[in-house]
C-alpha cells in the first residue's frame, strides 16, 4: 500500500497538470533550476557543520556531553545514538540533515535508530532558522513565547517518535 | 549558531591538539569531502521535488488546497486579510508535502503583510504561523524518503504514517499552547 503513494502522488500531480494546459516541461525546468540554487546556497553551511561535528567527534568531546543527557534522553524514551541529532536539530537545517544522513548510513536504513531519526528529521523545522528567516522583512524582534513553545514542542516530537516506532 | 560552532571548533581543535593533533587536519578534510557527497545526494532529491512541486503550483494544485485550508485558517488566524490567507495556506500546504522551499518565501510574504510598520512584538497570528511551520504537519516528507530510498531502505514509504502521527500530536500541542499563552488584547477585537 505505502509502496504506491508516492508514484501515485506523482502520477496525479502531472495527470492533473496535463488537463489543466499547464507548461509541465518549463515549470519542472524551473523548479530544477530553483533547486540547484538552493542546494548552492546550503553547501557552504553543510561543509561548515559536518566539519565542527566531524571534529567535535573525533575529539571525543560528542561522547562525553552525550554521555552527560544520554540518561535524561534515555529516561524519556530517545535512543542515546540521537541525543546530538536532537541538539543539533533546532539550530541548523542542513547540519541536522548531514547529521541524519550520517545516521542513517551508520545504523542502516531500516533500524530503530534511523526510523526515530527519520521521523524527528521529517516532522519539525529548524525553529531558530525560521524565527530569523520569517520575521526578517518586518520590524519584530519581540517573539515573546514563540521559541520556548516551538523547542517544548519538537522537543515532545522526538520522545513521541521513539515511543511510535516501536509500535509501527 | 556562530558562537555554538566558534565553541564547538575551539573545544574540539584544543583536545584535539593534546591527544591525537595529526587528526585535526585529517578530520577536516575528510568531512569537507563527505559535505560533497551528500550535497550530490541532496541535489537528487531537491532537484527532483521541486521540480514536481512547481508544476504543482502552476496547475493551481496549491491554490486548490488553500480554498480547503480556507475554513481551518480562520480558526486558527481569526479575520485576516485574502492575501494573508493565500500566502498563510501555501506555506501551510507546501510544509505538508515537505517543500520547504516553496514554504518560506510564502510565510515571510504572510507576515510582512500582518506588521504594521513600527511593530516590534510578534501578534499571536504570527506566532500561530512560526509555530505551525516549526511542528510542521507532514504528509509526504520528500527528502526524507528520498534519502532512505538513496541508501538502500526496503520501504522508504513506512516513514509516512508515523511521520504524520507524530507531527499531527506536535501540531496539535502547538496550536493549544498559543491558544492558552499568546492572547490578543481584547481591545483590538472591535
Amino acid at each position: 500500500m505505502a509502496l504506491y503513494i508516492i508514484p501515485l502522488f506523482i502520477i496525479f500531480i502531472f495527470v492533473y497538470a496535463g488537463f489543466k494546459g499547464t507548461d509541465t516541461y518549463g515549470a519542472f525546468v524551473k523548479g530544477a533550476k530553483d533547486a540547484i540554487a538552493l542546494i548552492w546556497d546550503i553547501l557552504p553551511y553543510i561543509v561548515a557543520i559536518l566539519v565542527a561535528v566531524k571534529l567535535f567527534e573525533a575529539s571525543g568531546l560528542l561522547m562525553i556531553v552525550c554521555n552527560f543527557v544520554a540518561p535524561v534522553f534515555e529516561f524519556l524514551g530517545i535512543p542515546r545514538e540521537l541525543a546530538h541529532f536532537v541538539f543539533l536539530k533546532p539550530f541548523s537545517g542542513a547540519g541536522s540533515i548531514a547529521l541524519y544522513n550520517e545516521i542513517i548510513v551508520l545504523y542502516g536504513p531500516d533500524s530503530y535508530i534511523s526510523r526515530v531519526a527519520s521521523i524527528i528529521a521529517g516532522s519539525s523545522d529548524t525553529v531558530f532558522y525560521i524565527a530569523t528567516i520569517y520575521f526578517s522583512k518586518t520590524n519584530v524582534k519581540k517573539l515573546g513565547l514563540a521559541i520556548p513553545i516551538a523547542l517544548f514542542c519538537t522537543f515532545f516530537s522526538a520522545v513521541l517518535a521513539s515511543w511510535v516506532c516501536r509500535i509501527f | 549558531m556562530a558562537l555554538i560552532f566558534l565553541v564547538m571548533m575551539i573545544a574540539s581543535c584544543v583536545w584535539l591538539l593534546f591527544s591525537r593533533p595529526d587528526a585535526i587536519l585529517a578530520t577536516s578534510l575528510n568531512a569537507v569531502q563527505e559535505s560533497l557527497l551528500l550535497a550530490v545526494t541532496l541535489a537528487g532529491i531537491y532537484i527532483f521535488w521541486m521540480a514536481v512541486a512547481e508544476i504543482a503550483t502552476r496547475a493551481g494544485l496549491i491554490d486548490k488546497i488553500a480554498k480547503l485550508l480556507k475554513k481551518p485558517i480562520e480558526f486558527l488566524f481569526g479575520k485576516q486579510t485574502d492575501t494573508v490567507n493565500g500566502h498563510v495556506a501555501t506555506n501551510i500546504a507546501a510544509n505538508m508535502i515537505g517543500a520547504s522551499g516553496a514554504a518560506t518565501p510564502a510565510a515571510i510574504a504572510a507576515i510582512e503583510h500582518m506588521a504594521k510598520p513600527e511593530q516590534t512584538k510578534a501578534s499571536p497570528p504570527m506566532i500561530m504561523l512560526f509555530i505551525l511551520a516549526a511542528t510542521s504537519l507532514q504528509l509526504i516528507p520528500t527528502t526524507i524518503i528520498g534519502i532512505l530510498q538513496a541508501n538502500g531502505s526496503a520501504d522508504p514509504a513506512r516513514i509516512i504514517l508515523p511521520t504524520f502521527i507524530v507531527s499531527l500530536c506536535a501540531t496539535v500541542l502547538g496550536v493549544v499552547l498559543v491558544k492558552i499563552f499568546c492572547r490578543e488584547r481584547k481591545k483590538d477585537d472591535y
